[in-house]
């Protein structure tokens, strides 16, 4: 099996510190991966550097079959090819409606003049419905996004990411902020989509990490410490000292 | 299929695309009415003129307001578009205008008129001002009606497209744009003020309301249809940016300026995105500035002055920014009171031991009135149209509105 | 007067003493004292400063008095040798606005650094167009829009995270 996302000697130097060490990383088109880490460790400069924020000093980044290189790409460009982001604090656009929000995430052409021509179809609004039934929040469409609670913010933005129809989902501490029972629907929720495309989930909380069962990537000072089940690299003695054993 | 998502036609989409449509054709037919050319001859032809000039604002006013209340891009350059507008049209009128006397006095002579000299004759007519006496080469097209009528929205729209491209292309965003665009203005109007940059210099443009081959129709008839060309404009230029804003185009822009990295991050060219809408409004302002400039008559390198984008910018934010009917309200009322004011037809106040003389006044009552309406009605005028159908936004209580900011911070800590 | 060949007038050289003494105030201000600490605290992140005790909207309301001031002292400067008429500042909005741009908002040796830049360049274009002041003006500003370009964030830009709008 081909890696989806092959990330390859990347490092990253801001102002003299090193974020990224030269770290490698790869995960396949559909796979779930947990990546951990003490703060600081770099888990966000990496998505950053996956989604095309930050451009590393140096290293790979190749995507898809065809191995291109996301370096040269905007964020756009990346995010049309199949990128999806989820921020740890919910971001959506607070001053539209919940439909407009879904809308704008849907699969579409981007362009200025595509959006001037572009009419909601049929299979359109369908897809809307049916994304906003998933997460609960059909009541809710014509209100507007700044009007909803914190968890169904979250919630809207896991729709807008499911209909964006991302290949590989980065997904920043999903569970911040939320109920034990809304845990556990993100979790079942995580887990279906990784059925069919790659998620990689940055947690800091090991027991929702426990029940995505999952392989796990540990990070330390910008590279990868140790890699491999939960239970391989909570055995880790290097992974204890640094993490677990601080934690 | 649930409510919200079902396809609703134009005009719910948009009450005010209605009210607007209706109040704008109610003005032009009370206007007609009233005129000296078709009618009762009870208002005057500068008055008709200013109502005309007053809805070249308003239209100017509906490209701010998308470029800045939709997309959240601060332009204190847009009615240098408007002048160049101006300049373009005026560029025709003068030198057709100068072609006819030309013509005229040397009709007298015994044999007729070489196309040299008629040529010179009109040099001298336009550029003696500045001690010239040869047509410069951004003349070249001033002949023909149609070649300057394409400068109109080429000028504006190619300055645009390349300052645009540069600035938004380095991700230039908020006050730093601003100031550039303010910079870009300033640096058109100090080269327009140069004798030697072909436009006359600070002399500018003049005699514009004199439309050639219409020397025997009377200002009252050209200003009429002045004003309802640019009654026509507005109201179409209202209807189409009512649509380009209700739909998926609007919902893009208001997303772009409420978080610009979450757009990008969906996909979408958030820099091109706002490079369309800075030269589409660009050249709507030339449009604006072309049926304004005939009805004011002069125009000078002064009319490009940062302080005229300012104006611009207060007019929207006075009328409601974010909502096309607030431009066109803020636009219309504080130039119509602003001429009101400085026309001295308002009784000044004797206070005893001074006298408040509106002409000198008026700058400070709109500065007091821009500080007010920022702090205490941030939606402006328009806001008042909430309060009566009872809208609410929703209350962020203060929190910011996107994640971390843009990729710049990171790019230059690379550096 | 220093010889026959050169002359600086003695008002001019005031306004040098002037201007750096209170380059060296600001500095001062800026970097030993409590209010300096409150002020980078807030332009950095106000909400923690918030909760740290600093009132963000005195340092806010304590900043524009001192920029407001400053601002006066040069205008006094300024009417040494300039004519003084209600429009003064209008000339030099634009200008000032675009110092702090190309310099690096933030940075007081950006800001110095941009104004000598602006300033410098500035004589040297009209020396080398010397018929023409508004033209020198008109390259200044497109010269300063392409710099613009390649430091989107001046001269001296703040660095990391902090570096938000």
């Amino acid at each position: 099996m081909t890696a989806l996302l092959e990330v390859s000697g990347v490092s990253v130097t801001f102002d003299g510190f090193r974020a990224i060490n030269n770290l490698s990383f790869s995960i396949g088109p559909a796979e779930m991966r947990a990546v951990i880490g003490p703060n600081g460790a770099g888990k966000t400069t990496f998505m950053d550097i996956v989604t095309g924020k930050t451009r590393p000093d140096t290293g790979s980044v190749t995507w898809g079959e065809r191995s291109v290189s996301l370096l040269k790409m905007t964020e756009a460009q990346i995010a049309r090819a199949g990128v999806g982001r989820k921020f740890q604090r919910p971001t959506v656009f607070e001053d539209q409606s919940v439909a407009d929000n879904l809308i704008l995430a849907l699969q579409s052409k981007r362009g200025p003049l595509a959006a001037l021509r572009f009419a909601l179809s049929g299979a359109g609004r369908d897809r809307v419905a049916e994304l906003a039934a998933e997460v609960g929040l059909t009541d809710h469409l014509a209100r507007k996004a700044g009007e909803l609670s914190h968890g169904q913010k979250q919630w809207l933005e896991i729709a807008m990411l499911l209909a964006q129809e991302p290949k590989l989902l980065l997904v920043d501490e999903p569970a911040a902020g939320m109920t034990l029972a809304e845990r556990e629907r993100t979790t079942a929720m995580l887990v279906e989509m990784a059925r069919t495309r790659a998620v990689v989930v940055v947690e800091h909380d090991m027991d929702f990490v426990r029940r995505l069962n999952c392989k796990v990537t540990v990070l330390h000072e910008g590279r990868v410490l140790a890699e491999g089940t939960l239970d391989h690299v909570t055995k880790d003695p290097t992974v204890v000292d640094v993490y677990l054993g601080r934690g | 299929m649930t409510a919200p998502l079902a396809p609703r036609p134009f005009l719910a989409r948009n009450p005010s695309v209605g009210w607007f449509l209706g109040i704008l054709a109610a003005l032009c037919l009370i206007v007609v009415i009233l005129s000296p050319a078709l009618g009762l001859d009870m208002v005057s032809t500068s008055f008709i003129k200013t109502l005309g000039k007053t809805l070249c604002l308003c239209l100017a006013a509906l490209a701010m307001d998308v470029v800045w209340g939709y997309t959240g891009i601060l332009s204190l350059g847009h009615m240098a578009f408007f002048a160049l507008g101006g300049y373009m049209i005026g560029q025709w009128l003068m030198y057709a205008r100068t072609e006819e006397i030309v013509l005229l006095s040397l009709a007298g002579g015994p044999i007729p008129p070489t196309a040299t000299e008629v040529a010179q004759g009109v040099a001298t007519q336009i550029f003696g001002v500045v001690g010239s006496s040869d047509i410069p080469a951004i003349w070249s097209f001033a002949h023909s009606l149609p070649l300057q009528l394409a400068l109109v929205v080429l000028v504006p729209g190619i300055i645009a497209l390349v300052f645009g491209w540069l600035a938004f292309r380095s991700r230039v965003t908020g006050v730093y744009l601003s100031i550039l665009t303010q910079a870009m203005t300033l640096a058109l109007s100090l080269y327009l003020f140069q004798n030697d940059s072909g436009l006359r210099g600070n002399n500018g443009l003049s005699g514009l309301q004199n439309l050639p081959g219409l020397a025997a129709t009377s200002q009252d008839a050209v200003s009429l249809w002045f004003f309802l060309a640019s009654a026509a404009a507005l109201g179409l230029t209202y209807v189409l940016l009512a649509w380009a804003t209700s739909g998926k185009f609007g919902s893009v822009l208001r997303a772009i300026r409420d978080d610009e990295a979450r757009v990008r991050f969906l996909g979408y060219p958030v820099e091109g995105f706002k490079l369309f809408v800075f030269t589409a409004t660009a050249i709507l302002c030339g449009i604006a500035g072309a049926l304004y400039y005939p009805q004011a008559g002069i125009i000078n390198p002064a009319e490009l002055a940062p302080i005229a984008s300012i104006y611009l910018a207060v007019w929207v934010a006075i009328g409601g920014r974010g909502r096309l009917y607030g431009a066109v309200i803020g636009a219309a009322f504080v130039s119509l009171v602003s001429s009101w004011f400085t026309g001295g037809r308002v009784p000044a106040i004797n206070l005893g031991f001074y006298t408040i003389d509106w002409v000198d006044w008026w700058l400070v009552l709109l500065g007091l009135s821009f500080v007010l309406v920022t702090l205490f009605a941030p939606k402006g005028i328009g806001g008042l149209f909430d309060l009566w159908q009872g809208l609410r936004a929703p209350d962020r209580k203060g929190a910011p509105l996107g994640p971390d900011q843009g990729a710049l911070q990171e790019k230059e800590a690379l550096e | 007067m220093v010889n026959d060949v050169i002359s600086i007038s003695t008002v001019r050289i005031a306004i040098f003493v002037l201007a750096l003494a209170f380059l060296a105030f600001f500095i001062w201000l800026m970097r030993r004292t409590r209010l300096g600490l409150e002020v980078r605290a807030v332009t950095q992140n106000p909400a923690m400063a918030a909760s740290m005790g600093i009132n963000p909207d005195r340092i806010n309301m304590l900043t524009f008095g001192i920029g407001s001031g400053i601002a006066g002292i040069a205008g006094v400067a300024i009417g040494l040798f300039a004519k003084v008429t209600s429009e003064l500042g209008s000339d030099y909005i634009v200008q000032s606005f675009m110092t702090v741009v190309v310099g690096g908002v933030g940075s007081i040796w950006g800001t110095l650094a941009g104004a000598t830049m602006i300033g410098g360049l500035q004589k040297v274009i009209e020396f080398l167009n010397p018929s023409n002041t508004l033209a020198a003006q008109t390259y200044m500003i497109l010269f300063i829009i392409l710099f613009i370009q390649f430091r989107p964030r001046g001269i001296i830009a703040l660095r990391g995270r902090a570096a938000g709008d």
